[in-house]
């Protein structure tokens, strides 16, 4: 059990320990009422759509050799207001409680004071941006707070500097620029966020004209989670999506830690929360925020990763044994261990069974829900129908870290082992930095979004 | 007048250009809907019916044109300002008698009809003093909706200078509905005239439907709730309009039309509105971006010029990609509408080649003008076509019909306007079965 037994048992009391670090850095809502026309250029367009004819109705239920259980969540549109039902929650009465108070916060304030039982970083802070002084959007109007880096309401740089090609020219309240037009980058453009030891860094990449990724990290009572959500781009405003997607799994996630609930529980319960949110962004089939989950919830002795779509999570174990005969490799970073040699299939622990797998050199810990390459079969939103979500719990033989990523990243860096030097010596922070560098300089042509969590095994 | 329609604005278009990319299209659909028509019933109208009452009107025309022009006024709403014009190479105020226009009641519309029936057919064909006579009466109603019918059954004698400058000079100050009548009249000619002053040109092919005519075009002004909408567009800094048609229900090119706001942005007039949908072409030059970019390429708003206030608006976008896929993709509007445009030049280029003698280009060009009418679903300039060339149904092959009469050459001049509309709303969402990956 993760969840110390002292933890504050009433998640909304707003209890917590005063050095508990709890970073969910809100992805600025793109301006309402901007059109948008086309899909993403990763769209593989109506061929696409065609090819899989039974991927709304039905989702593929992705493989499950270690026979990981799975749970299923609905995200219903007909009924999005609807929490306490989705989460299945006969397992974890507790669990489900924690969520429906979740998900009644998904607005950006809610989110705020549900993190406000642990120390709340702004994550743009990190990357050296001015902080407004507060008071009200030069643009919207709205009111700002002092340190606010970017106007809630319009989401809008507050620094008054104007356009960035134009230079003083004024930006309008939708994010244009009223000389040349040009969208204006917008604070989730790139995020850094740090949390407990661990590390998030999420960018809009070279090709994307905003970033559709969003993540959450939350360190608390000695356990650190992470969320990193991939807005589904054929889908409308998906970065509403992920950014509901990810405050909400994370905060389920640490409120039903704190009632109790086992990670598995805890992690099935907020990915439930998480597609309720979302389903409750969408208006119809037809009009439905959508993006993908994965979240990982690192404890002093386990590893508990629940997902639903193609982003990913990887063990990238620091003090793998080289097997023996590999001595020829001179590569300075960790041996895959012979266990890792399964990595293009998941090592999903029997969660209700032999406990949780073992884990020893770099790993791919989940299996991408998709029909074919760019075409999944499971997402969070109104049009997913019943949500297969998979849930695989670990241990660690060893220390190590834990990378939380979307396909931005993984699309360059798929094997564990290549994902794992750059992990090896920098700080969570300078490695989520490299690896983002690497996806960029790769040609960057997704959203990117890295987690680094750092496991530290308990001394024995 | 806060009871004004409710106007929205959707706009159709593929956002991606490819790299070094500058021209993008957009589809513009404006709705004018709710209580227009209530509305309607408290604005102000102004109206002048102008009758050719020239020679050539002679006969059993000039009678026709008396009815028609009495039930106009019949149809107008009690308190409109209105007066009936004679234009002949003069342009003469026949009712009322004195200064500037009338108040519409059962009295003033009986002296109307009273003095049409003194209405003789005599002398030549002045458009351009006719027009502006019009003017000049509706110019003591600024606030109103201000209207004109204009019958003709003949060529303008006035030289094409002293034309253009009277349309010029009427511009923006009324819109004017035109119709000819019999088969002596030039369509292009009101077809200028329903371009300069944001009305529609007509054939009427029999004299004897006049009354019916004039009693449409009088009920649809009455139908008007809002006197002037202009679409304001900015562009960015180094970008342009190229240009921005209405292309539907009729092809009009507003292009020339613009008045700068400022100097991104400029006001172009569309007239009077009542519950009704119009679709424009807007198509904008930018200076290219790089791959990743996006811009706003055009800030499209509705604006009533007598308030200031903005009805609606909406963002043309435009955003640069090396992906083809993306980029070479035509939104069905837009490709919809310019198909429209080209069955217009078609037409006209068509007809043109005819009348010229060169029967080679007269023929390639109407039989693809058939083709192309039939394909997108525009039945009413197929049928129109159909009766100046044939298809032969065995091989494909066009042929010019070699008797036609001259009435079907100048209802398919005049219909080459008439657009047919998208067989789908292009803003329907399409079904997905599937996801497609998130980036």
């Amino acid at each position: 059990m993760t969840a110390p037994d002292d933890a504050v048992a009433t998640p909304e009391a707003g209890v917590g320990e005063p050095d508990d670090a709890v970073t969910l850095p809100v992805a600025a809502r793109r301006p309402a009422g901007t059109p948008e026309t086309g899909k993403s250029p990763a769209d593989p367009g109506d061929t696409a759509h065609a090819g899989s004819p039974t991927g709304a109705g039905s989702p593929a239920k992705a493989g499950n050799p270690a026979g990981a259980e799975d749970t299923t969540a609905t995200g219903d549109a007909s009924d999005p207001g609807n929490t306490t039902g989705a989460p299945e929650a006969g397992e974890s009465p507790a669990g489900a409680g924690t969520t429906a108070d979740t998900t009644s916060t998904t607005d950006a304030a809610g989110a705020e004071n549900t993190s406000d039982a642990a120390d709340t970083t702004d994550a743009a802070g990190a990357s050296g941006v001015e902080a407004g002084a507060g008071g009200a959007c030069p643009r919207c109007g709205s009111s700002v707070h002092p340190g606010e880096f970017f106007c809630e309401g319009c989401g809008q740089p507050l620094d008054g500097a104007g356009c960035v090609r134009c230079g003083p020219a004024p930006v309008d309240p939708e994010g244009y620029c009223e000389l040349c037009g040009l969208r204006q980058p917008s604070e989730s453009d790139h995020t850094e966020t740090e949390a407990g030891g661990a590390a998030g860094v999420s960018d809009r990449g070279l090709r994307h004209s905003r970033n559709e990724d969003a993540m959450a990290l939350v360190a608390a009572d000695g356990v650190t989670i992470g969320v990193v959500c991939d807005g589904v781009s054929s889908s409308p405003r998906p970065e509403t999506a992920s950014s509901a997607a990810a405050r909400t799994g994370a905060t389920s996630l640490l409120e039903a830690l704190r009632s109790g609930a086992d990670p598995v529980t805890a992690t099935r319960t907020a990915l439930a929360g998480a597609a309720t949110a979302v389903a409750a962004l969408g208006s119809s089939v037809d009009d439905a925020p959508a993006c993908t989950y994965v979240s990982a919830v690192v404890g002093p002795d386990r590893v508990t990763i629940g997902w639903a779509g193609d982003s990913r999570a990887y063990w990238l174990g620091a003090a793998a044994t080289p097997p023996p005969g590999t001595g020829t490799d001179s590569d300075t970073g960790p041996m895959p261990s012979p266990i890792s040699d399964t990595d293009t299939g998941p090592m999903l622990s029997p969660v209700s069974g032999a406990g949780p797998a073992p884990l020893r050199g770099p790993a791919l810990l989940t299996e991408d829900d998709v029909v074919s390459p760019g075409l999944l079969s499971a997402w969070l939103g109104a049009d997913a129908g019943r949500i297969t979500a998979h849930v695989g719990e670990f241990a660690p033989e060893g220390p190590g870290v834990v990378l939380v990523c979307s396909d931005g990243l993984w699309g360059y860096l798929e094997e564990a082992a290549d994902l794992a030097p750059f992990t090896a010596r920098d700080t969570p922070l300078e490695a989520a930095r490299a690896l983002v560098r690497h996806a960029l300089a790769a040609g960057g042509r997704d959203n990117v979004t890295v987690l680094v969590i750092p496991f530290h095994p308990p001394p024995v | 007048m806060s009871d004004q329609p409710l106007f929205t604005l959707d706009i159709d278009q593929n956002k991606y250009l490819p790299t070094g990319g500058r021209e993008i299209h957009a589809i513009l659909t404006v709705e004018a809907s709710g209580p227009a028509e209530r509305a309607a019933a408290d604005v102000e109208a102004a109206e002048v019916i102008i009758v050719d009452a020239s020679g050539s009107m002679g006969g059993s025309k000039i009678v026709e044109a008396r009815q028609a022009a009495q039930a106009a006024v019949e149809t107008l709403r009690d308190g409109t300002y209105f007066a009936v014009v004679a234009g002949t190479h003069e342009a003469t105020k026949v009712y009322p008698h004195r200064a500037g226009l009338v108040r519409a009641d059962g009295r003033t519309r009986k002296e109307a009809a009273q003095a049409l029936r003194g209405l003789r057919a005599d002398g030549g064909t002045a458009i351009g003093k006719w027009l502006r006579l019009a003017a000049e009466l509706l110019a003591d109603h600024p606030r109103a909706v201000r209207h004109a019918i204009l019958l003709t059954d003949g060529q303008n004698n006035e030289s094409a200078e002293v034309f253009d400058a009277a349309l010029a000079h009427c511009a923006g100050t009324f819109v004017c509905d035109s119709r000819g009548v019999g088969t002596d009249w030039a369509p292009a000619e009101l077809r200028k005239v329903a371009d300069a002053l944001l009305g529609t040109s007509g054939f009427i092919r029999d004299a004897r439907d006049l009354t019916d005519n004039f009693r449409m075009m009088i009920e649809s002004m009455m139908g008007k709730a809002v006197a002037e909408v202009a679409l304001r567009v900015w562009t960015p800094q180094h970008g342009k309009v190229k240009y921005l048609k209405q292309v539907s229900p009729t092809l009009s090119d507003l292009t020339g039309m613009r008045a700068a706001a400022d100097p991104l942005t400029g006001d172009y007039p569309t007239g009077a509105w009542g519950a009704e949908t119009r679709v424009y072409h807007l198509c904008v030059e930018i200076p290219a971006g790089a791959v990743g970019q996006e811009v706003r390429g055009a800030w499209v708003r509705l604006v009533r010029p007598d308030t200031g206030e903005i009805l609606a608006r909406g963002n043309v976008l435009a955003q640069w990609t090396d992906d083809l896929a993306l980029s070479t993709r035509v939104s069905p509007g837009v490709a919809h509408y310019t198909g429209q445009a080209e069955l217009f030049d078609l037409i006209q280029e068509g007809l043109g080649a005819r009348a010229a003698g060169d029967l080679d280009t007269a023929t390639a060009r109407l039989g693809r003008a058939r083709q192309l009418a039939e394909e997108s679903g525009n039945d009413d300039t197929a049928k129109l076509l159909a009766k100046v060339v044939e298809i032969d149904p065995g091989t494909g092959t066009a042929r010019l019909r070699r008797s036609v009469d001259k009435a079907d050459e100048i209802a398919l001049d005049t219909g080459s306007v008439r657009t047919a509309r998208m067989r789908r709303d292009p803003g329907e969402p399409g079904s997905s079965d599937g996801r497609s990956a998130a980036g």
